[in-house]
C-alpha cells in the first residue's frame, strides 16, 4: 500500500465520520430549537350541576393560570346563577319583581326570551313549576306522573311572554305564580364567558371546555386541526357510544336527549325535557337534538328546544339564527339542517 | 482498497438500529381508569384485571377491560345507567357521590362528546 493510497482512505474515513458527526449535531440542534407543540392541560371542576372540563393549551402564558381564570369565572356564574339560590333570581321569583338589575342578569333574561320568542315558545325558561311538579327540578327530588288536573293548573303558571321586561329601569315583573329559570342557559353562557375570559388573557389560546356535553371551542387544536366531538348515541349502552362525528374549529355544540334525565312509569318513559304546550315530556319523535351555534349559551337553549320541535317545519327556522340541528328520531332515522355536513368533514 | 471497513459498516448498522428504536413509538401504557372524588385522584384501577370494589356508596366493577357502576346508593342513579367505558372521551360520573371515573386519554378518536 502506498503512501498516497493510506494518505486518500484516511481523509474518506475522517470525511465520512466527519459528515455524520455534522448531521447528528444537526438534528440535535433541530430538535432542541423547534417550536414544541403546545402541550394541554385539563382540569376538571365540579360547577353547575355537573362536571366541568377545561383543556387549554398557550403559547406564550401558563395553561394553568388560563384554566384557573375560567375556572373562576364558572364558579361565579355558578354562585350567581346555579343551584337553589339565594341570588337575584331567586329573590325576583320570590317576590314577582326585581329593579335596578345587573347588565349580566338583563342579558341572560332577555337571551333567554329572544330563543323563546324565535323558537315559538318551544324553548320557555318559566317552566319551572311543571319541572318541579314532575320531580325533574333538583337530583333529590322524587319523580312522578303528575294528575292532568296538576299539569293543567301548572301550565296556567308559565308562559314567556308573560314576562315584563323594562329595559331602561333594569326592571323585571313576574305575574303571580310564574317561576323565571335560567338553568337552561346559564352553563352554557358559563362555557361562553370562560372562553372570553382565557381569549383576553391570550388571544391565541387553544382547547376546548365541555361542561356536562355542553361544549365550546377556545381555539382549534394545535392552532390548526378541529377538536373531535362525538354526538352520544341516545340508545347506546355505554355513554361513550356515538351516532356521529363533528369537527369544530370554533363555535360550540350542545346536546339535549331524553336520557339525561328520566324514568320509567308502566313501560312509558318520562324523560325531563317538557313540551310547554302540553306541560308533559316531550312527544316529538326525536331522542336527541344536537345543535352548533357559535354561541355555547345559544347551543343550548336552541338544542332544547330544536328537541320540543322534532321535524316540525319550524325547525327549518333555526339555521336563520346561526342554528344547525341534528336530530336523532325515535326509528333511529337522523334529521340535519342544511349546512350541518359542513361540520362532519375535517 | 475498500473506502470503508468492516468496523465502519459495523458502526452503520449500530447506528440505523439505535435510530430506528428510537423512533418506534413507545408501546401503548397499560389501560387504566382513574377514579377522582370531589376533584382529586383518589385511586388508578388496572382495567386488565377483573375487580370489585366499594368507593362512596357505590359498587365498582372492572370486567372484561371495561368499568362500570353496577350499584350506587345515590337518588338517580344516572352514574349506573351509564353502562360500562373502556375509552377515554366520557366519563362515568355521579353528580351526588362527587365521584368521576375516567380513562385517561391517549391517542383517541375524539376529544370530548356532547350529550
Amino acid at each position: 500500500m502506498s503512501k498516497r493510497n493510506i494518505a486518500s482512505f484516511l481523509k474518506g474515513r475522517v470525511l465520512f465520520y466527519g459528515i455524520l458527526l455534522v448531521a447528528a449535531a444537526a438534528i440535535l440542534t433541530y430538535l432542541f430549537l423547534r417550536e414544541k407543540p403546545v402541550e394541554y392541560y385539563d382540569r376538571t371542576e365540579y360547577y353547575l350541576g355537573t362536571y366541568v372540563t377545561v383543556r387549554v393549551g398557550s403559547k406564550t402564558l401558563s395553561p394553568l393560570v388560563l384554566a384557573d381564570a375560567a375556572m373562576k369565572e364558572i364558579k361565579r356564574i355558578d354562585e350567581k346563577f346555579g343551584g337553589r339560590g339565594s341570588g337575584t333570581i331567586a329573590q325576583l321569583n320570590a317576590t314577582g319583581q326585581a329593579n335596578d338589575l345587573d347588565n349580566e342578569t338583563m342579558f341572560l333574561i332577555k337571551s333567554a326570551l329572544k330563543v323563546a320568542e324565535n323558537t315559538g315558545g318551544a324553548f320557555d325558561p318559566t317552566l319551572f313549576t311543571l319541572t318541579a311538579l314532575w320531580g325533574f327540578d333538583y337530583a333529590d327530588s322524587e319523580n312522578r306522573v303528575p294528575l292532568d288536573s296538576e299539569i293543567v293548573s301548572a301550565l296556567a303558571k308559565t308562559g314567556y311572554r308573560r314576562v315584563e321586561l323594562d329595559e331602561n329601569n333594569m326592571a323585571v315583573r313576574l305575574p303571580e305564580g310564574l317561576t323565571l329559570d335560567l338553568g337552561g342557559i346559564a352553563k352554557g353562557y358559563a362555557v361562553d364567558l370562560a372562553i372570553a375570559r382565557i381569549k383576553s388573557l391570550d388571544p391565541q389560546a387553544t382547547g376546548f371546555i365541555d361542561a356536562g356535553g355542553d361544549i365550546g371551542v377556545i381555539g382549534p387544536k394545535y392552532g390548526n386541526r378541529p377538536w373531535i366531538v362525538g354526538i352520544r348515541d341516545p340508545r347506546g349502552n355505554s355513554v361513550q357510544d356515538v351516532v356521529e362525528y363533528i369537527y369544530l374549529y370554533d363555535g360550540a355544540v350542545a346536546t339535549s336527549g331524553d336520557y339525561e334525565r328520566f324514568f320509567v312509569v308502566d313501560g312509558i318513559r318520562y324523560h325531563h325535557i317538557l313540551d310547554p304546550k302540553t306541560g308533559s315530556p316531550s312527544r316529538s319523535g326525536a331522542i336527541s337534538a344536537t345543535v352548533i351555534n357559535k354561541s355555547a349559551m345559544l347551543a343550548d337553549a336552541y338544542a332544547t328546544a330544536a328537541f320540543v320541535m322534532g321535524k316540525d317545519p319550524g325547525i327549518t327556522f333555526l339555521p336563520r339564527y346561526g342554528t344547525l340541528v341534528f336530530l336523532v328520531m325515535e326509528d333511529r332515522s337522523t334529521f340535519k339542517s342544511p349546512g350541518f355536513e359542513v361540520y362532519q368533514q375535517k | 482498497m475498500k473506502f470503508l471497513g468492516k468496523f465502519d459498516w459495523l458502526i452503520i448498522v449500530i447506528l440505523i438500529l439505535a435510530a430506528i428504536i428510537l423512533f418506534i413509538p413507545h408501546g401503548q401504557s397499560a389501560p387504566i381508569a382513574e377514579i377522582y372524588h370531589d376533584g382529586r385522584l383518589v385511586m388508578t384501577v388496572d382495567l386488565r384485571v377483573d375487580s370489585h370494589f366499594s368507593l362512596e356508596g357505590m359498587e365498582i366493577a372492572v370486567s372484561g377491560g371495561r368499568i362500570s357502576v353496577v350499584d350506587s346508593d345515590c337518588p338517580d342513579r344516572i352514574c349506573v345507567n351509564q353502562g360500562a367505558i373502556d375509552r377515554p372521551g366520557i366519563p362515568i360520573v355521579c353528580v351526588p357521590n362527587r365521584v368521576v371515573i375516567k380513562i385517561p386519554a391517549g391517542d383517541t378518536q375524539f376529544d370530548a362528546i356532547t350529550q
